[in-house]
């Protein structure tokens, strides 16, 4: 039913998806807390940076993310003489680049269920001796977890829809960095290409259905779970 | 034992209080709300900075500010009980309560073991269950032992019952008494109710704008027309203490010996000699200035006019002594200028009716 190459694009599309959520996510935990719960300098700055690949032209965050992780850029050049790593049309570029783009919806799920949990709760566990770190692993993360599983899902679908800041940053490379919408991008382009172009957009359309279905199905179960007296 | 000297600023409010509680003693917070109970609460467990003063527990001092010193509440071993109990809606019961004992620090002495606790508070039936499946009281019940398996040395009450209903307050009340005889631990427990403070403190703090204003026994400050806040109470009266002296053979009342003063109640469900607490609303006490008869008031006592106070309510409150006890006594003002009362005036009480409070048996003293 799907060419070879639509296959690696899809494969190509879930791995990229993977790799960006797990390394995103802990990170748009971390950072939803940080906004949820900390009081500190500069924070109304970190929350405008958070929310920025959400009003910037994706391919404005892929020249900025060439610019800082590119050969002559700062970071890039210290991964290179570091671990002899290129992000730059790469695989692991592609991540970056879609996880980059999909961090506000991850931040901002996790963060309006953090912000849902009443802080009398991690009061009456200060009381009871448990320490700033011991306090969000036994009580805020498990209460947040309706909103972390949704940020992890719905993440991995902007993930696989990602395209201007992926192609921007990773080039449109087969079996590399070709995921799903830059595949159809590559069909279209090619004479007599439009037939491979829907069945590819069908099957993006069928994954991010599935997705969003699962996430919700998820937080049902999950608020259950934690149902509140 | 806890020594507080200390204060802070919230925003154009100003707390600052010093008291002192021995150990295993109740103190009872007391002042209406906005007088600084709750803000005094977090200063001593340490969810607040003092912005002056020192706060000594169990002589270890956790919060210093000429040294800077301020111990986080997670390291004070200050197990802190709120009126909704904050049982965490993700564990069981079982584990609620292990909470606490999961984290004590390594030396820590268990003195309240955890088979103990769930005995005294009848938590076995609901180990298994959800905080969402529980009623406000059992909730409260779970929340009181996840508090004493933290192996505190300090249990700060904050209005425990008052998201409750009259008849779960007694309940709750009664196991906050039992757990009180069981596990000996300093307790500082804030409300507004007189009805909780003369059942379960020692000691009470009066509060006012974020002042002390007044501190002692319950004992002390009640009874008197001249402590404020409590004088001008529609619910104030004395309290006294003495034991069963005998019930009477026909079985419908019994005598009481309350230090010298002799009372008698409806029969109580308390052994001869048995200790007890009698509190006698202002209320129910009639002046007369002659020996009555013909009454059916059987508590018909020679007393001597102590103080008199006006009250803004229009009634005058009268201290009584007798047998060296005190009373009270509310009056309207036109009843003091007719019947003359004045200091010095020896007259009868007639006290009505009494609320007793027995270690078995005792009923909550009267609710205002």
């Amino acid at each position: 039913m799907l060419t070879e190459t639509e296959w690696t694009a899809l494969v190509t599309s879930l791995v990229v998806g993977a790799r960006a959520v797990a390394i995103g996510l802990p990170l748009a935990i971390a950072t939803a807390w940080l906004l949820a719960r900390g009081r500190f300098p500069g924070r109304a700055l970190v929350d405008a940076l958070v929310h920025a690949p959400l009003v910037l032209p994706p391919v404005v965050i892929g020249y900025l993310l060439l610019l800082t992780f590119g050969v002559q850029g700062p970071v890039g050049r210290w991964l290179e003489s570091a671990f002899d790593t290129r992000l730059v049309f790469t695989s692991a570029g592609a991540s970056l680049a879609a996880g980059v783009m999909a961090f506000p919806i991850m931040v901002r799920a996790v963060r309006l269920s953090i912000e849902a949990i009443d802080p009398g709760l991690e009061l009456a566990a200060r009381s009871l001796g448990a320490g700033r770190l011991d306090r969000f692993f036994s009580i805020t993360l498990p209460l947040a977890m309706p909103g972390v599983i949704a940020a992890a899902i719905v993440g991995f679908a902007a993930c696989l829809g990602e395209f201007g800041a992926v192609i921007t940053v990773a080039a449109n490379v087969p079996g590399e960095t070709q995921t799903l919408p830059l595949a159809i991008y590559g069909a279209l382009q090619t004479p007599g290409g439009e037939a491979a172009a829907l069945r590819l957009a069908m099957l993006s359309l069928s994954i991010a259905l599935a997705a969003l279905l699962l996430a919700d199905w998820l937080g049902r179960r999950a608020r259950r779970w934690n149902a509140r007296p | 034992m806890i020594d507080f000297d200390a204060g802070v600023a919230r925003g154009a409010f100003r707390v600052d209080a010093a008291f002192a509680a021995p150990a295993a003693t109740t103190t009872a917070l007391f002042g209406a709300s906005g007088a600084g109970k709750s803000t005094l609460l977090a200063l001593l467990a340490g969810a607040l900075r003092p912005d002056r003063g020192r706060i000594v527990l169990d002589g270890e001092v956790v919060a210093d500010t000429a040294t800077g010193l301020h111990r986080p509440l997670e390291q004070r071993r200050i197990a802190w009980l709120f009126q909704d109990g904050r049982l965490f809606p993700h564990l069981d019961v079982a584990r609620n309560l292990d909470y606490g004992l999961a984290r004590l620090l390594r030396g820590t002495p268990v003195r309240f073991a955890r088979e103990r606790v769930i005995e005294v508070l009848g938590l076995g039936a609901l180990l298994g269950r959800w905080p969402h499946s529980l009623s406000g009281g059992e909730r409260q019940r779970v929340a009181i032992g996840r508090a004493l398996l933290a192996q505190p040395r300090l249990l700060l009450l904050d209005e425990p019952l008052a998201s409750l209903d009259a008849p779960r307050r007694l309940e709750i009340l009664g196991f906050l008494e039992r757990a009180r005889r069981e596990f000996p631990l300093s307790m500082v427990y804030v409300t507004h109710s007189l009805a909780e403070v003369l059942r379960i403190a020692d000691r009470m703090v009066l509060l006012d704008r974020g002042r002390v204003i007044a501190a002692g026994t319950p004992a002390d400050l009640v009874g008197r027309v001249d402590t404020p806040l409590l004088a001008s109470r529609a619910d104030a009266g004395a309290l006294l203490q003495g034991r069963v002296l005998a019930h009477e053979s026909e079985g419908s009342a019994s005598r009481l010996d309350l230090g010298g003063l002799p009372l008698v109640t409806p029969r109580l469900d308390a052994p001869v000699g048995a200790e007890v607490r009698a509190y006698v609303l202002a209320s129910e006490v009639m002046i007369a200035t002659e020996a009555p008869r013909g009454l059916s008031v059987r508590n018909v006592l020679p007393v001597t006019v102590l103080k008199l106070a006006h009250r803004t309510d229009g009634s005058v409150l009268i201290e009584l002594g007798c047998a060296g006890q005190r009373l009270l006594a509310a009056v309207s003002r036109s009843a003091v200028a007719e019947l003359d009362l004045r200091a010095g005036r020896t007259v009868f009480a007639l006290v009505k009716s009494v609320a007793i409070d027995a270690p078995a048996g005792g009923r909550l003293l009267l609710e205002p």
